[in-house]
């Protein structure tokens, strides 16, 4: 019986009902969407882990280092299962000159261009390794692990948004004396440094190969990996590491678990918010057209309703006719939006898969997609029995007599048109109107512009030279690293001279000079933990605190909020430092956001003179005079001048190489959103005006007998729905511009990788291109669907 | 100087085949008073519809005021119906989000000949001689049956047209709110208004000047009731007349 009524309703409003499916299965498409690729994410991640096994805790070293000490911690240590030390060799980008094949099997990227290019402008540590025993072993896309045989090479899957290394590419690497060939023969994909967001990135070698170049080229690092029953066991063992009084190697940042599994993961993981925003948002505006539907359902069948009720079927009986066909509809969606999410989860699992290894569907993974789909028909039968509750409260006389029908009281405008002497009446209708059912469009808008700003603005906030700051590090043209690694000082001052004769030149105004120490602080359990310090005069400036501000005597520190966590301390707090041989007291001037280093981080002015250098940078800044091409040029001078052994880049640069990956992936959703939200307005205006048309066609009947002009029948149609859209673009861009840093402040405290709060971009003007683009659709959309009203036949409608 | 304000020469119209109007013609005067009778069915909506510009009849002519409405661009017919013809139906079918006042000046702000103070004393002293300047801010769905049909008079009224035309004006209402209504009808016909309505009551039909009597989408014969003041009389007339007709 609910089919045969769903047909007949579907002959008559086919538009409405077409409209209802389609959102329902939008809706159902994006939740099993969200769905899958998170799981997909996970069991990705897993699977690869489960043969890839990264290490729970991972400590780079550069230089000497004691393997007897390493094993005779460990050996004493009790939760730990295995440990390796992993040698690797460190080359620069500029070493490694990557050369198309001759075949032509190869493309040669776009941005190369030249049929041999180096890797001078990779960000990441590069460094050469031999395949592991069974600990951290790299992978292929089947994840199988990767055997080399002499003379090829694997190269890092993520280069490739980068580079576009084929295979049969020869890799020819040339250090010192040192040159040798590699044929590409496959794709690395590597459990733990698969992130742009990683400071390094491993090329596979041979055991042959790797043996014969260890020693001879580049620079020797370690890494130190450790392995436990319970992976949650990793920071305790860092703690217990770090305090050794053993000679352990820490020359070199520290890693665990978790931050490498969240660093895998974060790309993936935007892409699931920005997906899970679109589909929240998207639920919202099915839930809001089903309520409007209903309603005018409901108020259009009033008289067989009140019949009914005055035959005697109960409510809960005439309630069931309406969710009857609401369920039909609603099973229709669920399964034709679980069908169009399973390819189109392809598509966006693309970088799952590129990164993790190919992860096919099975029962476990479909299972929890099943549970969203049948969540959301909950959720749309629950919200559907409740707007249909009124139809309990209304009388038989309401429907039958008075035919006030299931709606509040509404009253006409008393200060009406006749009072009023500046606004042209069909504006004043147009502002009266919108009070009486024009909330759905008020919510679209609402809900669209905030769904379509957010995406953007936080690609906008991404691409933003000031995002650096969520990165520890202050705004500046040029940022000029000294590596880690032998020759450190020599190398610094170098660079301090080649930069002094930059500024003689008048080619840059300034610079600042940072120099990391890696020191032990006490917590508030007065336990001991490594800590990273930027030092220099400058060292904390620009920026973005959470609370406090930069250090501004020798005895004040700064703490990133993850550091500020582990050691329980906030602004106001001191804090003891073991420096130069003592115990020295710091007190917290501030705690700021920093992702880099896994988040613990600190600035001070004191330069510890008596601790020896980590790493060495220096932020530059250019005249004013330089523009874009000079500060190319100059980060070209300095790299030609200084050699290998530093990173020079300019700040857009090392966002984008850092962040690329990440913003891409945001970028693709927002532009998702877009398309999303602008095929929603059309398709909900369309529904709205079609209903409209229908429940007041008396009233339109009316004015045309009345002889009002089809022109201001038109207008009094638009102006209701371009003052609720507008309102509703307003209020959502404000909420977007008010709450949107707020909703993903939250989505990053809650990743817990450093970040806390976010704090949008200064706001830009083409961002109002977005309500403007929405109102424009409003206003085409609706002049098209308002010109049925000359369809109206007066005779057939006047009198009914 | 034409006397007719309405000519309508052999008209027809059918839907999807059938005939519901079949070659009727008639003249109407300026000023006259006339009622269109029939049994439901007959074709006296379709007919209204088809002479006053609001649908189009499928064979002969209408003119209003000398004018082809058959020739007339939808602009023109619009003008028509907003400037020279008034039109009241069986539901008010008022604009619920304005008040009884707005809805009655709002065709005159579409107009837009008059200024708003001179729409608003003429729409007040409308509303005064028909008696519901009381309820003039008043919801639209909060008064009785019979204001609101006086208020759509009123807004049929308030561009002062040149005709009329009423669609069971009073088939809504109970017997004193039909009475009031006609009161004030006659009083605008008196006024020199022309009214052409349909109506399927005799009480209502006996205040014209003529009645045309349809059958079967054709007209049977014609009564002229003529300016008798006897409200008695005219009735009778009618009653005897419609008995022939077979009423």
């Amino acid at each position: 019986m609910y089919l045969k009524l769903l047909k007949n309703d579907f002959k008559k409003n086919p538009w409405n009902n077409a409209i209802l499916f389609l959102l329902m299965s939008l809706s159902v498409m994006l939740a099993v969407s969200v769905c899958l690729i998170l799981v997909l994410l996970f069991t990705s991640i897993s699977t690869m882990y489960e043969t890839a096994k990264p290490p729970h805790f991972l400590q780079m070293h550069k230089g000497e280092l004691s393997q007897e000490a390493i094993d005779e911690f460990n050996g004493s240590y009790p939760d730990i299962v295995h440990w390796q030390t992993v040698p690797m060799i460190d080359v620069y980008g500029e070493e490694l000159t990557i050369t198309a094949n001759d075949t032509g099997n190869s493309e040669t990227s776009a941005n190369q261009g030249k049929g041999s290019y180096t890797l001078e402008d990779c960000r990441l540590d590069i460094s050469l390794v031999k395949q592991n025993e069974s600990y951290d072993v790299l992978l292929d896309e089947n994840r199988n692990k990767l055997i080399m045989s002499p003379g090829k090479i694997g190269v890092p899957v993520i280069l490739l948004e980068q580079y576009s290394m084929q295979k049969g590419d020869i890799i020819t690497l040339k250090s010192g004396n040192v040159e040798k060939s590699f044929e590409i023969a496959a794709y690395v994909y590597d459990g733990q440094m698969n992130s742009t967001l990683c400071s390094s990135t491993r090329f596979l070698l041979s055991d042959e190969d790797f043996d014969e170049l260890f020693g001879t080229v580049g620079e020797t690092e370690y890494l130190i990996e450790a392995y436990f029953a319970d992976s949650g066991a990793a920071a305790a063992y860092q703690t217990a590491y770090e305090q050794s009084k053993k000679d352990l190697p820490k020359n070199g940042q520290a890693v665990t678990y978790p931050i490498l599994f969240l660093l895998s993961a974060m790309t993936d993981i935007l892409t699931a918010m920005v997906i899970l925003l679109t589909g929240v948002l998207l639920i919202a505006i099915a839930l809001l057209c089903l309520r409007y539907s209903i309603l005018a359902k409901v108020e259009e069948e009033q008289k067989e309703i009140g019949t009914m009720k005055a035959l005697g079927i109960p409510g809960k009986g005439i309630r069931g006719l309406y969710l009857g066909e609401i369920r039909i509809l609603m099973t229709a969606g669920c399964i034709s939006g679980f069908l169009l999410a399973l390819p189109s989860v392809r598509v966006l699992s693309g970088h799952i898969s590129r990164t993790f290894g190919r992860q096919q569907y099975s029962l476990t993974l479909l299972l929890p997609a099943v549970l969203t789909c049948m969540a959301v028909y909950g959720i749309v039968l629950a919200f559907s029995g409740r707007v249909l509750g009124r139809l309990r409260k209304a009388t038989i006389a309401d429907l039958l007599i008075t035919e006030k029908g299931f709606g509040r009281n509404k009253t006409a405008a008393k200060d009406g048109i006749h009072k009023c002497r500046m606004i042209s009446v069909n504006w004043l209708l147009g502002f009266w109107e919108v009070r009486h059912g024009y909330g759905l469009i008020f919510g679209l808008l609402l809900i669209v512009t905030f769904l379509m700003v957010v995406p953007c603005r936080m690609v906008q906030t991404m691409e933003h030279e000031e995002f650096i700051t969520y990165m520890g590090s202050s705004v500046c043209d040029l940022l000029l690293e000294v590596e880690q690694g032998a020759g450190l000082e020599e190398r610094r001052t170098e660079a301090e001279k080649q930069l002094q004769s930059e500024r003689n030149q008048g080619y840059i105004s300034g610079f600042e000079e940072m120099k990391r120490v890696r020191l032990q602080a006490q917590g508030a359990d007065k336990e001991l933990t490594g800590i990273h310090i930027d030092t220099g005069k400058n060292a904390g400036k620009g920026l973005k605190y959470l609370t406090g501000s930069a250090p501004e005597t020798e005895y004040e520190i700064a703490l990133s909020c993850l550091m500020a966590e582990e050691l329980e301390k906030t602004t106001g707090n001191t804090l003891i430092l073991l420096a130069e041989g003592k115990a020295q007291e710091f007190l917290v001037s501030g705690i700021y956001q920093d992702v880099t280093s896994g988040g613990r981080t600190a600035k001070a002015i004191r330069n510890f003179d008596g601790e020896p250098a980590e790493q060495y940078s220096f932020q530059v800044m250019l005249t004013q005079e330089s523009g874009q091409t000079a500060e190319e040029d100059i980060a070209d001078r300095l790299r030609e001048n200084l050699g290998s052994g530093y990173s020079i880049e300019n700040m857009e640069e090392f966002v984008a190489q850092t962040l690329g990956g990440v913003t891409g992936q945001v970028r693709q959703g927002a532009v998702c959103a877009m398309l999303i939200g602008i095929a929603l307005t059309i398709l909900i205006v369309l529904l709205f005006l079609k209903l409209r048309m229908a429940r007041e066609v008396t009233a339109l009947s009316a004015k045309r007998a009345m002889g009002i002009p089809f022109g201001a029948m038109v207008r009094q149609e638009l102006h209701p729905i371009m003052i609720a859209g507008g309102l509703g673009a307003l209020f959502g861009e404000l909420l977007a511009e008010y709450l949107g840093d707020d909703l993903i402040s939250l989505f990053f405290g809650a990743l817990g990788i450093g970040l806390k709060r976010i704090v949008f971009a200064p706001f830009d003007f083409w961002l109002l291109g977005i309500p403007a683009v929405l109102l424009f659709t409003l206003m085409t959309v609706c002049s098209l669907a308002c010109r049925e009203l000359r369809q109206i036949r007066v005779a057939e409608h006047c009198n009914e | 100087m034409d006397q007719n304000i309405l000519e309508v020469k052999e008209i027809g119209k059918s839907f999807e085949g059938t005939e519901v109007l079949r070659d009727i013609t008639f003249q109407i005067e300026k000023g006259e008073f006339v009622a269109v009778m029939g049994r439901s069915g007959c074709g006296k909506s379709t007919l209204l519809y088809s002479i006053s510009g609001m649908d189009d009849p499928t064979g002969g002519e209408v003119l209003f005021e000398g004018k082809r409405l058959a020739e007339l661009p939808e602009k023109e017919l619009e003008k028509l119906r907003l400037n020279r013809m008034g039109f009241i139906f069986q539901k008010a079918n008022f604009l619920k989000n304005l008040s009884i006042e707005d809805n009655i000046i709002f065709p005159a702000f579409q107009s837009g000949q008059k200024s708003r103070q001179q729409i608003v004393k003429e729409a007040e002293a409308l509303m005064e001689r028909m008696g519901i300047l009381s309820v003039a801010d008043h919801d639209v769905r909060k008064v009785s049956g019979g204001q609101l049909q006086r208020a759509a008079i009123c807004r049929a009224m308030i561009n002062q047209p040149a005709i009329l035309f009423g669609d069971e004006p009073t088939g809504a209402l109970n017997s004193s709110a039909t009475r009031e209504v006609m009161d004030i009808l006659e009083k605008i016909h008196q006024d020199g208004t022309t009214i052409l309505l349909v109506t399927h009551d005799a009480r209502v039909a006996a205040r014209a000047d003529r009645v045309i009597y349809l059958e079967d989408g054709r007209i049977k014969d014609e009564c002229l009731l003529g300016k008798q003041e006897e409200k008695k009389s005219r009735e009778k007339l009618l009653m005897e007349w419609l008995e022939k007709m077979g009423f």
